[in-house]
């Protein structure tokens, strides 16, 4: 790559984040030592903070327990409908995670069905744990979230030279084979998932309050939307902030070194192990366990709030607009991010670059502070004389976006260039072909796993953005995130549970499309 | 892959240009009414006047505070004519904030005065009012609450549900009971109420559909949430509180002309349609069943007739003077 091209898409980023440098400058231009003082003294806050730092941190272990067990019984061992399983592990993901904790409510709320069902088995009110409180969060969150992992995981081992492990069976057994050569390979993509889970789960707070449990981010909201206070809300943003950045910053201090082997194009995956039958019983039990509590069941719940199939049709004819306008962002969006996250994964990997860390900590600061607070920045930056062009139209929402999540293309193709031996691309160099060659013929095909992951998991994300969305969209220019919400408070819930399903659906195509393109492969 | 890349970046770089267009004729409205009850309003309008409404929608889910917020961040380069709020508190936090034009509606004058800014900056039409629901298998008929103030009885303990006090109309209402209980019966009240082991949850919304499943006994919540968990034929039963008492409170819609908006003359015209008789009669018939102020509209059945109800009498003024310091008490004493 050209330094040319290195000092666009650095410039690229440094525009992204005008907004959020503007909220900085305003926010902390004069710190309130009072207020902080009232802060570090007051008891309540410490609660919030602990009830986070629980949650955060027992989602995040919990989603990498169960996404990396699934993760290798899919790509390792021969059980039935394993790719079907993959698709279907992006619902989860897809589907709000309100919606998730709404559906639990039903099933084993105070009143709900299966508290009922034991209800009338047992004749006293029975369940083996309640849904509400700390504990209910973790597990809605981790349902949520454990795809994430599993996904990303999966990326990883099928990006890395099989022959390693293979070799290694010569002097170890398979188990400890994987073990010692193949899991610590794969670790950037493990840990790296588990950040994003923890980065998410310690500022979603629309679970803990249906689960009646009060977290930080809620004082994050209080000021912004009860007391308009930008400055206190960025203030009280900064430990959650902090740790998620820290989170990343000791990711990538972990691994910072370049693994000692290398990835590559044209080796076959490994032939799947054969399972005896009760082992392949508990294997694949597991796995459709897990899609049944996070995907069937909410599901269900979805497809039993329409009223038939025209629902669906109806809806879409109602919405058609506003999911045009969804897709169009979220595309333009991932594509931004992705040609921003592979740039920075490369320039973060070229020996003795010195911005990697800064580097790092700018982009990730769009996706820690919080949302309502890019969103004021943009208007602050672009309602105004020559940019109004920008804030008037489709493109503000295209730069929230892309700003907001640019992190997670760029940790996880971080994960996968890290892994490419620079051999192969100063060779080309030597050979004298020119540097976009050397992407299209070398780095993108050699990515393309990580590509394809950071591409579903990115749409996803744009596409259900909510809290940058609603502060800058154009009028006249709705989107099909803000419309969700609105009708789901409207308690419109057959055309909620069609949008839902609609969008997944779109999903799932757009995955199962780029898997087809990709893995041409049948090993793979 | 390159030319799927390629196809793919065409596509869209063609579908902008239909996303961004913008007509002259035009006027822009921040409606926090839902989207399917506002909708076919204003679409009547763009048919009858041949004016371009540009709608920017919320979500009760942020509890109209996308709007707000932006209004406010956007003050000193207005991009709205017209902000419809589907109650009155931020209007009142907006009219002080000095980002409304005065306009007085000739379409408005048969509203009662008591829903109008004397001075012109909003006018109110179609309310709802807030009410008591509960469970009926929950709930007998003799221990049915009469009065919101009941809640700190101790039958009711653990047994009732709220909106947080600081956003919606749960935080209008707050502000309401320090004007007419006044400041040491509202803090004792709700002081009270936590000791009650009240239950506060996210939105009114969320608060009705927990009465609706059963997950708690009774909840304080408006009119439309409280008629759409009737529509879906759940157990609940409503009550107007206070109905020998200080009255239920009654928050209209309300709508103000912004000032320094890009379309003024517009967006008098739209609020002008917005007042008018026959948009109150549409609104009242329509699920959400919001209450005509005018005496002589039908209301969507005898339960939500305004006429009916004792109502608590209220000044918007007073009102907007205490919807700070009663968010200040609830943030610092009832939710720590």
């Amino acid at each position: 790559m050209n330094s040319f091209t290195k000092l666009a898409v650095i410039i690229c980023v440094l525009v992204l984040l005008l907004p959020v440098f503007y909220m900085l400058a305003s926010s902390f231009g004069g710190i309130d030592i009072p207020f902080i003082t009232e802060v570090i003294s007051n008891n309540r806050h410490w609660i919030l903070l602990g009830n986070t730092a629980f949650i955060a941190f027992f989602t995040t272990l919990a989603s990498m327990l169960i996404g990396v067990t699934i993760a290798v019984i899919i790509s390792r061992f021969k059980i039935p409908l394993a790719r079907t399983m993959e698709y279907l592990l992006i619902l989860p993901i897809l589907i709000p995670s309100y919606f998730m904790a709404i559906s639990w409510v039903y099933l084993i709320g105070v009143n709900g069905l299966i508290t009922n069902y034991l209800k009338n088995i047992f004749e006293t009110p029975w369940m083996p744990f309640s849904i509400y409180g700390k504990l209910g969060a973790v597990f809605i969150l981790t349902l949520s979230y454990f795809p994430l992992v599993a996904l990303m995981t999966l990326s990883g081992l099928r990006n890395i030279d099989f022959s390693l492990e293979k070799t290694a069976w010569l002097t170890a057994s398979r188990w400890r084979a994987f073990f010692r050569v193949t899991l610590p390979l794969v670790m950037p993509y493990i840990i790296g998932s588990g950040i994003l889970v923890f980065i998410l789960a310690v500022n979603n707070f629309d679970v803990p309050a249906i689960l009646l449990t009060d977290v930080f981010p809620l004082e994050i909201f209080y000021q912004f939307s009860v007391f308009f206070r930008t400055d206190r809300a960025m203030m009280f943003a900064l430990p959650l902030a902090a740790a998620s950045i820290g989170a990343i910053l000791l990711w990538y201090a972990v691994f910072k070194r370049r693994p000692l082997f290398t990835v590559g194009t044209g080796w076959k995956q490994p032939a799947k192990i054969e399972l005896g039958t009760l082992a392949k019983l508990v294997a694949s039990g597991f796995i459709v366990l897990m899609l049944i509590m996070a995907v069937f069941l909410p599901l269900a719940g979805l497809i039993s709030n329409l009223d038939s199939f025209n629902t669906i049709i109806t809806t879409l004819q109602l919405v058609s607009d506003q999911l045009l306008n969804s897709l169009t962002a979220a595309a333009i969006a991932t594509l931004a991010a992705l040609a921003i996250g592979i740039t920075a994964a490369y320039i973060m990997e070229q020996p003795g670059s010195k911005i990697k860390w800064f580097l790092i900590i700018l982009m990730a600061l769009p996706l820690v502070m919080p949302g309502s607070a890019l969103g004021i920045g943009l208007i602050k930056m672009y309602n105004t004389g020559a940019l109004m062009f920008i804030y008037k139209s489709i493109w503000i929402i295209i730069l929230g976006l892309t700003a907001r999540y640019m992190i997670i293309p760029t940790l996880i193709l971080n994960s996968s260039v890290k892994m490419i031996d620079p051999s192969l691309e100063n060779a080309a160099r030597v050979s004298g072909a020119p540097w976009h060659r050397i992407w299209l013929k070398i780095m993108i095909p050699l990515n393309k796993k990580a590509i394809i992951i950071s591409t579903i998991i990115y749409f996803i994300l744009a596409l259900n953005e909510l809290s940058v969305t609603i502060l800058v969209a154009p009028p006249g220019f709705n989107t099909l995130s803000i419309r969700i919400y609105s009708l789901y408070h409207f308690n419109k819930n057959a055309e909620v549970s069609a949008m839902c399903l609609i969008m997944a659906f779109i999903v799932i195509l757009l995955y199962a499309v780029l898997a087809s393109v990709i893995f041409k492969d049948k090993n793979e | 892959m390159k030319n799927i890349l390629i196809a793919t970046v065409a596509i869209m770089v063609l579908l902008i240009p239909a996303c961004g267009k913008t007509p002259n004729n035009e006027v822009v409205i921040y409606n926090a009414l839902d989207e399917v009850f506002s909708g076919p309003i204003l679409k009547d309008f763009e048919t009858t006047t041949g004016i371009k409404v540009k709608m920017l929608t919320d979500t009760e889910a942020v509890k109209t505070v996308g709007l707000v917020t932006r209004l406010i961040e956007e003050k000193d380069n207005p991009q709205a004519d017209v902000f419809w709020n589907n109650e009155i508190g931020w209007t009142l936090v907006m009219k002080q904030k000095g980002m409304f034009e005065s306009y007085q509606a000739e379409s408005a004058r048969n509203i009662p005065d008591t829903y109008k800014d004397k001075n012109g900056f909003w006018t109110g039409f179609a309310a709802r009012a807030r009410v008591i629901l509960y469970n009926t298998s929950l709930v007998q008929e003799n221990e049915v609450p009469q009065s919101i103030l009941d809640f700190t009885k101790p039958i009711y303990k653990g047994r009732v549900a709220i909106a947080r006090p600081v956003v919606g109309t749960m935080a209008t209402h707050a502000a309401a009971l320090f004007v007419n209980l006044g400041e040491a019966e509202t803090k004792k009240f709700f002081i009270e109420l936590k000791a009650n082991d009240c239950k506060i949850v996210a939105g009114n919304m969320m608060a009705a559909k927990m009465v609706a499943n059963g997950e708690i006994a009774i909840c304080l919540t408006d009119t439309d949430d409280a008629n759409g968990m009737m529509l879906d034929n759940k157990p609940v039963k409503m009550v107007y509180p206070d109905q020998s008492g200080m009255g239920a409170l009654v928050l209209p819609n309300s709508i103000a002309l912004i000032k320094g908006g890009p379309n003024q003359e517009n967006g008098k015209k739209l609020i002008e349609y917005i007042l008018k008789a026959e948009t109150e009669q549409k609104l009242a018939k329509l699920p959400s069943a919001q209450m005509p102020l005018r005496a002589e509209l039908a209301s969507y059945s005898p339960m939500f007739n305004l006429a009916s109800i004792k109502i608590m009498a209220i000044d918007y003024n007073k009102l907007a003077d205490w919807l700070e310091s009663s968010k200040k008490f609830i943030y610092d004493e009832f939710l720590k």
